[in-house]
């Protein structure tokens, strides 16, 4: 079995991490928490938060019983080769759902509020082309062009989200409380499933050199990321009001076109809007690697890069199941509703399954001790 | 590895850069409207639109004799997004909406509901939340013909117009924004927009625009200034009535719109007049007889810029007296025009249903607010003072 090398540090997973979940933002996860939850949306992100922090111990802890290998690979370990498989694939699968989902926004985005007349498909294809690039370099290359690029990406966010709130009345955020339970335990999964950003720090665990501080980076990258979505959720409701803000397609894009900065330097949201798409590009790319390390792992094929292709094409496929924006739109609302379901199964599966390996001696042998 | 990360970033840098064959649009193709007016008519609707000229455009300042930088045409068309999409037809280029600043409704378009008007603006990627909205008296393309000598392009001067007359509280805010916001969460608070009328010879002169020399005969059918008419207000998306420019006041104060005004108080020897600089208004429930009560709080202060009273210097008890006097007649504004929203209207464009909905959720859940907003009673608490008197004590 082929340990990962370490290639990249904690700081570049949290970067990682970190872009994985503000690179996308600007898509629909703002209104879909509003949607849910309205001005309360920012206590469902702290909900969420604290979700995905329980989600993160989990997944240091397996990783940690298994520090040189992927969960691909300890997978098979701890279940065998055909359950393991299983396991593995279905994170695959998992995997290439969430990239698709954020190449069909990307492009629904640069159809409807940008480019209108270029096809869905050149969009698509274009990014997916840069992906496969990206993906063909490795982790280590895009780890060190993310760590370049996140701080510009927090940047972005932190100069729309001061200007959103420049002209914020915060009266909307009123009454404090008006939110029905069910709906804020909705809205904290969904919240919850955007901040926990698929399982990046499970996936890649083993690539890191310093093992001991990913907890900690990790942490930080979700208490930053929390901080700007809750921050971005204020200003858009605060500057929009909640049921406004529950109706346009896209509020940050709204927010970002209407602050006062946007009146001093026009149409500076294209600014913002070049940096968080090449934030939707490092977040699909990392993705695509997982999957394809998943499938070379699994089918015991050397060489990740013979995947690429393959999953370019079935991500490109899979991303025109939707007929319109509506029904994508239905699609990630859906998958919000119950990811972290498998996310927290899969996580319980492997550190009960780790747990009794350890138990009875596999673990040693796996971790070769 | 360094060179890798780099070959990325030149992939990604190409990516932003790459402006699409499909989407691309030449500057030369493009037809920049300025200004639309939209008009009631048998056949539909009429559309009045301002199209920027390059040539008269590129200029830049003002002055008389500079060529007219814009070109204003109506059509007619069955509805408002074909005449929109239409436009290529009859202008030879394709309309770019993308700095359009000002729309302007007539009246009788107005009476008969702006939903499809709003929707259109709100869907449209190209038009921004930051254009203004006002409500012709009678044609919007009346509006639209304005030739004003102080600015060459007429959509910059109706936006600076509607912006300082925000300030003055003769009108009210015509952000697109707000006109959203309240489509959004009315019966709680409902659509107002600026009126504008065109200046004509027989027309008053008006605090807000007061020419010297009267226009030249054949500058008659179009008129070189606007005049702030005050407020239209709706119902839902139709026009239910207006308000004139101290009524419309009157609500500024309760919207805290009001940046830069002049209040008079009448005297004998002539009027004290302050220049109000500052306004704000807070909502706060205070306890009334009869349980908790919603209380504006309107707080405004200025200077002191006229003093009639020759031999009276100005003291600090005199002040006082006069601070209560002030008070008194903001509050009287703000009295007659909730009793024109309240009585007469019957539409809250102030928003007191989503101040009552933010600070008592449980009274205001068991209103049904429509049936209840003529008869609330809303508490009034003024205050108003003189914070300078200029550099004379006298």
């Amino acid at each position: 079995m082929t340990k990962a090398t370490k290639q990249i540090s904690a700081r570049q997973l949290m970067f990682l991490k970190l872009t994985g979940i503000i690179g996308v933002l600007f898509f629909g996860a703002i209104r879909l928490v509003t949607g849910i939850a309205g001005a309360q949306g920012i206590m469902a992100i702290a909900g969420g938060a604290v979700l995905s922090m329980l989600i993160l111990y989990l997944a240091v802890s397996v990783a940690k019983m298994f520090p040189d290998h992927t969960p691909f690979e300890y997978a098979k370990l701890i279940y065998g080769r055909w359950l393991g498989s299983l396991i593995a694939l279905s994170l695959v699968v998992f995997n290439l759902l969430i990239g698709t989902m954020v190449l069909r926004d990307l492009g629904d985005f640069l159809i409807s509020a940008i480019l209108p007349e270029t096809p869905l498909s050149a969009n698509i294809a274009l990014m997916l082309g840069l992906v496969c690039f990206g993906v063909y370099l490795g982790l280590e290359s895009l780890a060190r062009f993310n760590e370049g690029f996140a701080p510009l990406i927090l940047l972005s966010w932190l100069i729309v989200i001061v200007a959103g709130l420049l002209r914020a009345d915060f009266g909307w955020l009123r009454p404090l409380l008006a939110v029905e339970p069910s709906q804020l335990m909705l809205s904290t999964l969904v919240s919850g499933s955007i901040i926990i950003d698929g399982l990046i720090v499970l996936l890649f665990f083993s690539f890191v050199k310093d093992q001991g501080s990913v907890l900690k980076y990790n942490t930080w990258a979700i208490i930053m990321a929390t901080v700007i979505m809750a921050g971005a959720q204020v200003a858009v409701v605060t500057s929009l009001s909640p049921n406004l803000a529950q109706t346009v397609l896209y509020p940050i894009l709204e927010l970002a076109r209407n602050t006062p900065l946007g009146a001093f330097l026009e149409r500076i949201e294209a600014l913002y809007l070049a940096v968080w798409i090449m934030g939707t590009f490092i977040k699909i790319a990392v993705l695509f690697y997982g999957s394809c390390l998943g499938l070379a792992t699994t089918t015991g094929v050397k060489n990740y890069r013979t995947f690429i292709i393959p999953i370019a094409a079935l991500s490109f496929y899979f991303s025109f199941q939707a007929d319109n924006i509506v029904q994508s739109s239905l699609f990630e609302a859906m998958f919000h509703h119950y990811a972290p379901f498998y996310e927290a199964g899969l996580l319980l599966l492997l550190l009960l399954g780790g747990l009794w390996v350890g138990k009875t001696g596999r673990g040693r042998i796996a971790r070769g001790t | 590895m360094v060179r890798k990360a780099a070959i990325m970033l030149l992939l990604a840098v190409l990516l932003i850069l790459h402006t699409s064959c499909w989407s691309s649009r030449e500057v030369e193709s493009l037809a920049f409207v300025m200004a639309l007016g939209v008009d009631a008519d048998e056949n539909g609707v009429r559309l009045t639109v301002q199209v920027a000229l390059p040539a008269g455009g590129a200029g830049g300042g003002g002055g008389q004799g500079a060529e007219r930088p814009v070109w204003v045409t109506s059509f007619t068309a069955p509805s408002l997004t074909e005449g929109i999409f239409n436009m290529p037809a009859l202008f030879g280029r394709e309309p770019f909406l993308g700095h359009l600043q000002v729309v302007i409704m007539g009246q009788d378009f107005a009476k008969d509901g702006i939903h499809q008007l709003l929707d259109f603006l709100a869907r449209e990627r190209q038009v921004r939340d930051t254009i203004r909205l006002a409500v012709a008296v009678d044609k919007a393309e009346d509006i639209l013909l304005v030739e004003p000598k102080v600015v060459q392009m007429p959509a910059d001067y109706m936006v600076e117009l509607l912006k300082q007359g925000e300030r003055t509280g003769m009108i009210p805010p015509s952000e697109f924004l707000r006109t959203r916001q309240a489509w959004h969460n009315r019966p709680r608070l409902q659509i107002i927009l600026p009126l504008l009328q065109p200046l004509e010879e027989t027309e008053e002169e008006s605090p807000a625009v007061a020419p010297e020399e009267k226009p030249p005969a054949e500058a008659e059918k179009k008129p070189e200034a606007l005049l702030l008419k005050g407020s239209a207000v709706f119902r839902d998306d139709r026009l239910v009535g207006l308000l004139d420019t101290t009524e419309s006041r009157g609500l500024a104060w309760l919207m805290g719109s009001v940046k830069n005004t002049i209040i008079s108080i009448p005297r004998e020897e002539g009027a004290i007049t302050q220049h109000a600089n500052f306004a704000s208004v807070k909502f706060r429930m205070r306890k009334a007889a009869n349980g908790a009560r919603l209380t504006a709080v309107v707080s405004q202060d200025g200077n002191l810029t006229q003093w009639p009273l020759r031999e009276q210097g100005i003291t600090y008890p005199l002040l006082k007296q006069f601070e209560r006097v002030l008070v008194q007649q903001i509050e009287t504004e703000i009295r007659a025009s909730l009793k024109a929203i309240q009585e007469v209207y019957q539409v809250d464009v102030i928003g007191i249903g989503e101040q009552l909905r933010r600070h008592a959720p449980e009274q205001f859940a068991a209103l049904k607010w429509e049936e209840a907003f003529p008869h609330f009673v809303l508490a009034l608490e003024v205050r108003a003072s003189f914070r300078r008197i200029g550099l004379v004590f006298r």
